[in-house]
């Protein structure tokens, strides 16, 4: 029942691997490139070929296949309801594979199922191997960097990396909120586990209301904090670890997108 | 009819990066009537040992956690029996407050059982008036607004309205003022002697442990170390400072002179009684007049 250890969403597993050495900007480049690939190929083999590659840099990650694996429970919805749907409401051409009363599957329809299943795999897989090697201030970091062309129209990308970067700062500890919050009412008789639907959202006003209550207070104590070491916004800010692009960095980028190229060009 | 643990080992995210083993083999009992102290450095494993107590961390084998003799094992479905029986009250409870009223938040844990609201009505009293807290000052009041040693009483409140049979506290004095603190602890003495409540309580107060309970566990790295009685304990002062823990002050005083006044009573946590055994050295040292 504990929620920190369920939700991997966003979860950095820290290590020494070659992938986590690599800019975070590069790594976030290039999961933005492999996600457009992951569209651009038309081929089953093509997939099988990027999805070898990926588990090729998983490999790489010395991250345990487990958390990958994780990262795709949130979505197994989506991906059984999207596999069915291509699966029975496809219309093929030709004469249909199977039928029976209204139910009718076409060639066609298992083929764009297949497609989906594996688009939806490889989206999962780059994304989390974008976010299991990078830490979260890091990724902020190349957010911001790649969100600065836009400082120039207005845009106050400073205070939104701040934002971005306090929110991710936050995230496990209110989880490890919650789960407190949790065990405290179930000490007190609350049941989250039985009854209906309306039960069960009732029984989270008794976690909900002090959650808020304590991130409000959280939020006035961090405003304090941060006045008191001088924050102001609009001010231009340094880092104590400013990332600087080295020769691996380029060289990793640049075999990366010559692979990739050649995976859309001949398969 | 009491809380045993036998031999327990648990780890948490087993099998993951963050591995880490909070309890080593312990073996750990409260029986009716006691009041039983842990004692032992931040990451020791007291709070892993007694979210064990009333099963929110069930056991992974059986013949491990026991309630009045009952494995917490075979218990999955009706464990909340089990957390109506053995009271846990959190550190800093009061950040669990929610209602809208004192009365509402005192009487939640109430809603699962079956009681006339004349009957919740007679237990939220009782209850606010065993924290020392008038209901009829109190029960209309927003428990947001209270002040710090207020919340925490009605929080207090809010688990003995379950009439528990064991409560188990997590440093329930820490953050309180002096005076809070004093008559808090009566509270639970009071709890413990009145209705023969079973309490186990965490506390880094070491003053505060020695003059309350009747048995202490010391846990250091997921095991326990030393058990006893606080005299027993408390004389251990060498493995208490290994394991960087304090001593009551009047032991502490007691150690000290004991290094010169050779065949000194060392064993006393309670302050007048402290006083009493160097009158009475004194007295027949002859270095009294």
């Amino acid at each position: 029942m504990e929620l920190r250890r369920q939700i991997t969403l966003g979860q950095y597993v820290p290590g020494k691997s070659l992938l986590h050495a690599l800019d975070p900007r590069i790594k976030l480049l290039c999961s933005l490139i492999l996600m457009v690939v992951v569209f651009l190929i038309q081929s089953v083999t093509g997939y099988l070929v990027l999805l070898g590659f990926l588990l090729l840099l998983v490999l790489l990650s010395r991250v345990p296949f487990r958390y990958f694996l994780n990262g795709l429970k949130p979505i197994l919805m989506l991906v059984v309801l999207t596999v069915s749907l291509q699966i029975f409401f496809t219309k093929g051409t030709g004469q249909p594979l199977f039928s029976w009363w209204i139910i009718q599957i076409f060639q066609e329809g298992l083929v764009a199922a297949v497609f989906i299943f594996l688009r939806l795999i490889l989206l999962v897989f780059s994304s989390s191997l974008l976010t299991l090697t990078t830490s979260p201030m890091r990724l902020t970091s190349a957010i911001e960097f790649i969100l600065k062309p836009f400082s120039y129209i207005g845009l106050p990308t400073a205070e939104i990396s701040m934002m971005m970067t306090i929110a991710m700062r936050f995230i496990p500890t209110i989880l490890e909120e919650t789960d407190r919050l949790i065990k405290a009412q179930s000490s007190r008789g609350a049941e989250f586990e039985t009854g209906n639907m309306f039960k069960r959202l009732q029984g989270l006003i008794p976690i909900l209301v002090p959650l808020f209550i304590s991130s409000f207070r959280r939020a006035d104590d961090l405003a304090i904090a941060m006045e008191s070491r001088c924050f102001q916004v609009g001010m231009k800010r340094t880092q104590l670890h400013p990332l600087i692009f080295r020769s691996q960095d380029f060289f990793s980028l640049g075999l990366f997108i010559i692979l990739l190229s050649l995976i859309v060009i001949f398969l | 009819m009491s809380i045993e643990i036998k031999d327990l080992s648990f780890t948490y995210d087993k099998g993951l990066v963050f591995e880490k083993m909070a309890l080593r083999n312990v073996t750990f009992s409260a029986h009716p009537g006691e009041i039983v102290g842990i004692i032992g450095q931040t990451g020791s494993g007291k709070s892993t040992l007694i979210q064990h107590c009333n099963g929110l961390i069930l056991p992974i084998e059986p013949n491990h956690v026991f309630v009045d003799d009952l494995d917490l094992y075979s218990m999955k479905k009706t464990i909340s029996g089990i957390r109506k029986k053995v009271g846990l009250v959190f550190q800093y409870p009061e950040a669990q407050l929610f209602e809208e009223t004192v009365e509402k938040d005192v009487a939640f844990g109430l809603k699962q059982e079956n009681l006339s609201s004349d009957q919740v009505r007679t237990r939220v009293e009782t209850a606010l008036q065993t924290v020392g807290l008038s209901y009829q000052q109190y029960r209309e009041k927003s428990p947001i607004l209270l002040s710090g040693g207020e919340k925490r009483r009605v929080a207090l409140a809010g688990i003995l309205a379950m009439n528990p049979q064991y409560l188990i506290l997590d440093e329930p004095t820490a953050g309180l003022d002096p005076f809070a603190k004093t008559s808090l602890l009566e509270e639970i003495r009071k709890i413990n002697r009145e209705q023969h409540v079973t309490i186990i309580m965490v506390s880094h107060d070491m003053d505060e442990i020695a003059n309350l309970a009747d048995r202490i566990y010391v846990m250091d790295e997921g095991t326990v170390v030393l058990s006893g009685t606080p005299s027993e304990v408390f004389r251990q002062y060498d493995t208490l400072y290994a394991l960087g823990l304090s001593l009551p002050e009047t032991s502490r005083l007691l150690h000290f002179l004991s290094q010169s006044w050779k065949g000194i009573d060392n064993s006393i946590t309670d302050p007048i009684r402290g006083a009493e055994v160097i009158m009475q050295y004194m007295k027949e040292k002859g270095l009294w007049n």
